[in-house]
Formats: structure tokens, C-alpha cells, sequence
């Protein structure tokens, strides 16, 4: 890893990091809001069409905790780092050129590709400990800090970090392969997509309960994880689909053919 | 001190993207020391041996090496000793100007030992450095390149189209700035189309076509074995001068007579001594001349 590059990556982004901390402190923080007005209101009894949402369900705090993990909003968040940080950092540094000046030294392009993963993995780390911390916060504040046992909230969190994680190492290798931003930021939306629609379409239609484990948001049941039920084959799905991405990126990107930018 | 060890070599490099040939089977072998022109025109392949030497492209046969040290497999190595001025230096838009070298610097891990001196040469000050990327103009940006190219001491600088942008004045300071780097036993790998400064400032030329290289020379050399161009005027009608050795191209126009000449003119002038000439002109060939002999000008 180069030092010098690594915090050269977290200058020039800190204030998306900034924000996107500050956002996912504030949605973790909501999360208790919402379970207590709703429990309080409908005695967690919603009927499941209403109340399943992916792999999570607005009857129970843990059930609440797994739907703010999976929410568009949060994976809107989320990828503001794990996607608009990983795909400039290569692609767009070779669309405008800027790579061009940084392989002039003597880095080598895995070392740089190694370097940009750790920096992502630190911002990750760092966001969505943010939500960690806003959930806590939030049960303090609603009493119901007996129903998340602080342990298993760090595991959730490692384990919400290895989901985005993937989708980190899928924008990495797509950015390491590609010379602009544009088809590397088409193939990992598309990627995402496909994920979190597998997963969404499960919840509300039996029929595509099949196709759920599929998708990597499956594969992070937060309900389960704070109940201390730990599914080792969710842990592996999630570990090799950021493990399979990065080496095929730390592979390729030291071997590909590099042109001159357009 | 000047090495023996050449600065850059190459041996039966080429480079094939599916069935394009972009270079063909290249040898050049670049003394330390001295300023080595790359002539030819867009497409002919100069980017393309430079990302090759670079590493940022891998050679499809044949081998590379700056310094001795093998542009694949010592590549790391290669760069430490290289400063690199693409034809398009790109630099991060929101940072100042000093951020930017700082940046590269750090990267590289080399101090920028030079940047104050380099920066004297192209006339980019303090103030300037502290405004930001995004408000330079296209010469100011150019200049933070040849910076960035030459702060770290290197001691082989690749410069592709180096002039482009700079201002007549700058331009001026850049060439004597090159010849106090050849002073000081730099290597100066210089790609350019100007044929007019590669002419002036380097001492070797390599021209380049269709990705083969066409010749290497020094440039006197070449210039010298080159046809001049003569214009003679003469009192009266002109005498026939296709008799004379040398002549080619001869045209009449009423006293004057325009013609290219080679070899000695020593003979031509005593020849020229027995006519009743009016006015006489001898112009030494040109390196434009010699590039669109050896190019065909109508592929230029």
C-alpha cells in the first residue's frame, strides 16, 4: 500500500465521506424512532404485505434494523462511497487523464489498485459505523437499548460492511478494466440492481423467494445476526464476492494495456 | 557524469493491436547525454514507443531498457530515474498548483529538489502555483508539466510535444533550460511534430513512419547530406547549369535560375565564378526538407 496515495484518496473525498457519515448517523438514529411509533401504533402486528420489506419486516426492532440496512435510501448513501468514490479513483482518473501522471511514478498499479481498495474499505468502515452508532443513540434516546446487544450490532455492522464491500470490489474491478467512468458505472448499478431487485421481488412475491439467495442483500440477514444466529454460508457468499472482484481487478490492472486517453 | 551504459534502448520492439501495426520491429539506442529527437506525424507511432517505455503498454515482441534496466520486469526501477511530460499533463482540477507537484511528489516518495529552479526556467511563480489547477490557462498548465516532469531530478526526462502551449518567450527559456540539463549529462527524450525544434535543440533525430523507423541520424549530419536550395541570378540570360554536377530540379525563370544542388560546391562556385552572375543564394537543407524527402509530402 502507498501511504502517500492512500491519504491522497481520503483528502480528495473527505467531504463525501463527511456527508455520508453525518446521513447514515441520522438514518441509524431513525431506526428505533420508527419500530417504537410503530409498535406503538400497530402493536407490530402489519400484515406481512405491508410489512415485509426484503429480507426485513417492520413488526419487530431487528426486523426494522435489517429494512434500514437494505433501504434505497441507505444503498443510495452507501454507494456514494462504495461506487462514486471506487469508479473515479480509476476510470475516471484515466478518462481525464490524471492517471496517466500518477503511473509516471514509480507505483505500481497494484499497489495503487490495493492502495484505492483500502482507502474505500476504511470509508465503508467508517459510514456505516456511523449507522451503528445513529441506532444506538437512537435506543438510548427511545428506551429500547435492551433489544440490541451492543456485540451483535459491531457484528451487523462488519457484516453490512462485507455486503457494500462487494459491491465496492464489483466497481473496482469493473473501474480496473474500463477507461472511462461510464461503462464502469453501468455494469455496477446494473450489478446492483439486479441484486437488490432479486432480493425486493422475494419479499412481496412467494414466487421469487427462489430467486433471493442470489443476491448478495440476502445474504446479510441483520434479524438473525442480532439474535446471534450467524450463517457461515452467508459470511463466505459475502467474503468471496468481494474476494473474487479484487483479484481479478489486482490481476488485470497491472497486466492491461493502457492508450493513450481519447 | 555521462554513462556508458545507454539512456534508452530498444530492440525489435513492436506493438500490434489485433491486426494494426502501430510499431514495427523498433531499434534505437539513445546515448546519456544528449537531447534525441522523435519526429513524425500524428499516428506514426511516437505515443505509442513511449507508453511502451513507460510501461503503460506491453510491448507485443522485443524489449526496452532506460538506464540498463529492463522497462518490463525492472519497471518501478525505470521510473524512479524518469521524468515523464505527456502531451496532455492533466492535473486535478480543485487543488492549487503546489498541491498538484506536492501530490505527485509524495507518490513518487522523491523530493521535488528541483521544482524551485524548474519553475524559474518556465516563469511559473509563487502566486500562481497557489491558485488552483481549475484557473490556469492552457500554458500555465503546461509549464506545472514540464515542472512535474523535472522536479524530482530525473535523470532520463521522456517529453512528448513539450513547446505545446507555451508562449514564444517561455518556449525560448525552455530551450536554453534544455541545454543546461544536456550540460549536466541529462538524457532528453523529445517526441515532437515541430520539425523546427527538434532542429534546434536536439542533437540526434529518429524519424518515425507508419510505426518503422524511417532513420536515425545526427541532425548536422543529415542536414549536410541534404540538398541546398540555389537561386542564382544572372546578367542576361541564364547559361545552361544542368552540365554542373549536383543539379537537379534546375528551373528558369527570365535572368534567374532556382535549382537544388548536392555534394561539394566547391566546383560549383568555380564554375559559377566564369558566368556573368548577377546575385547568388545557397540555402543549407532543412530538417523540414529531409522529413518530407524521407516522408513523401504528400503523406505528411
Amino acid at each position: 500500500m502507498s501511504t502517500n496515495y492512500f491519504f491522497h484518496v481520503w483528502r480528495r473525498n473527505w467531504i463525501k465521506v463527511a456527508a455520508v457519515t453525518c446521513g447514515c448517523l441520522l438514518w441509524g438514529f431513525l431506526a428505533p424512532v420508527i419500530d417504537k411509533s410503530l409498535i406503538s401504533t400497530v402493536q407490530g402486528a402489519l400484515p406481512p404485505s405491508l410489512a415485509n420489506f426484503g429480507s426485513g419486516t417492520l413488526n419487530t426492532f431487528p426486523g426494522v434494523i435489517t429494512v434500514m440496512f437494505e433501504h434505497p435510501f441507505l444503498i443510495a448513501l452507501v454507494s456514494t462511497v462504495a461506487l462514486a468514490i471506487t469508479i473515479p479513483a480509476l476510470a475516471g482518473q484515466r478518462q481525464r487523464g490524471t492517471l496517466e501522471m500518477l503511473l509516471a511514478r514509480p507505483i505500481k498499479r497494484s499497489t495503487l489498485l490495493a492502495t484505492v481498495a483500502l482507502a474505500v474499505a476504511s470509508m465503508l468502515l467508517l459510514v456505516l459505523f456511523a449507522m451503528v452508532v445513529g441506532i444506538l443513540a437512537g435506543s438510548t434516546v427511545e428506551g429500547l437499548s435492551d433489544q440490541v446487544p451492543v456485540g451483535d450490532l459491531l457484528v451487523v455492522w462488519l457484516w453490512s460492511a462485507l455486503l457494500y464491500g462487494a459491491f465496492a470490489s464489483f466497481a473496482l474491478a469493473a473501474s480496473a478494466t474500463s477507461n472511462r467512468n461510464g461503462p464502469a458505472v453501468s455494469l455496477t448499478l446494473g450489478f446492483l440492481i439486479a441484486n437488490y431487485f432479486f432480493e425486493i421481488l422475494g419479499g412481496f412475491w412467494d414466487q421469487a423467494k427462489a430467486w433471493q439467495p442470489y443476491s448478495l442483500f440476502h445474504h446479510f440477514q441483520a434479524a438473525d445476526i442480532l439474535a446471534g444466529r450467524l450463517s457461515a454460508s452467508d459470511l463466505m457468499v459475502l467474503s468471496l464476492a468481494v474476494v473474487i472482484p479484487l483479484t481479478y481487478a489486482l490481476y488485470i490492472f497491472p497486466r492491461r494495456d493502457l492508450p493513450a486517453p481519447d | 557524469m555521462v554513462s556508458d551504459v545507454p539512456a534508452i534502448v530498444t530492440e525489435k520492439m513492436s506493438k500490434r493491436y489485433g491486426s494494426i501495426r502501430a510499431l514495427v520491429d523498433l531499434d534505437l539506442s539513445v546515448n546519456c547525454g544528449e537531447i534525441f529527437g522523435f519526429l513524425g506525424p500524428n499516428g506514426a507511432g511516437k505515443s505509442t514507443t513511449i507508453r511502451l517505455l513507460l510501461g503503460y503498454l506491453r510491448p507485443t515482441s522485443g524489449r526496452a531498457a532506460i538506464m540498463g534496466l529492463d522497462t518490463q520486469r525492472q519497471h518501478i526501477e525505470v521510473l524512479r530515474r524518469v521524468g515523464y511530460l505527456p502531451s496532455y499533463a492533466v492535473f486535478e482540477e480543485v487543488v492549487t498548483g503546489v498541491q498538484a507537484l506536492d501530490d505527485l511528489a509524495g507518490v513518487a516518495g522523491a523530493k521535488p529538489s528541483r521544482r524551485a529552479e524548474i519553475c524559474e526556467w518556465v516563469r511559473l511563480d509563487e502566486a500562481t502555483l497557489r491558485r488552483k489547477v481549475r484557473d490556469y490557462s492552457k500554458g500555465t498548465r503546461r509549464k506545472l508539466g514540464v515542472v512535474q516532469a523535472l522536479q524530482h531530478d530525473p535523470e532520463v526526462v521522456i517529453m512528448d510535444e513539450p513547446t505545446e502551449g507555451l508562449d514564444p518567450l517561455v518556449q525560448h527559456r525552455f530551450y536554453k533550460m534544455l541545454e543546461h540539463l544536456r550540460q549536466e549529462g541529462k538524457t532528453i527524450f523529445f517526441s515532437s511534430h515541430v520539425i523546427s525544434e527538434v532542429e534546434r535543440v536536439c542533437d540526434r533525430v529518429a524519424i518515425i513512419r507508419r510505426g518503422s523507423l524511417v532513420i536515425v541520424e545526427h541532425i548536422s549530419t543529415l542536414v549536410a547530406r541534404h540538398q541546398r536550395h540555389l537561386e542564382v541570378r544572372f546578367n542576361g540570360s541564364p547559361p545552361d547549369l544542368s552540365t554542373i554536377p549536383g543539379m537537379t530540379n534546375i528551373f528558369v525563370d527570365r535572368d534567374t535560375v532556382t535549382c537544388r544542388f548536392a555534394g561539394d560546391v566547391r566546383p560549383l562556385l568555380q564554375h559559377l565564378a566564369t558566368l556573368p552572375v548577377s546575385d547568388l543564394t545557397i540555402e543549407r537543407a532543412r530538417l523540414e526538407d529531409v522529413f518530407l524527402e524521407l516522408y513523401g509530402e504528400g503523406e505528411v
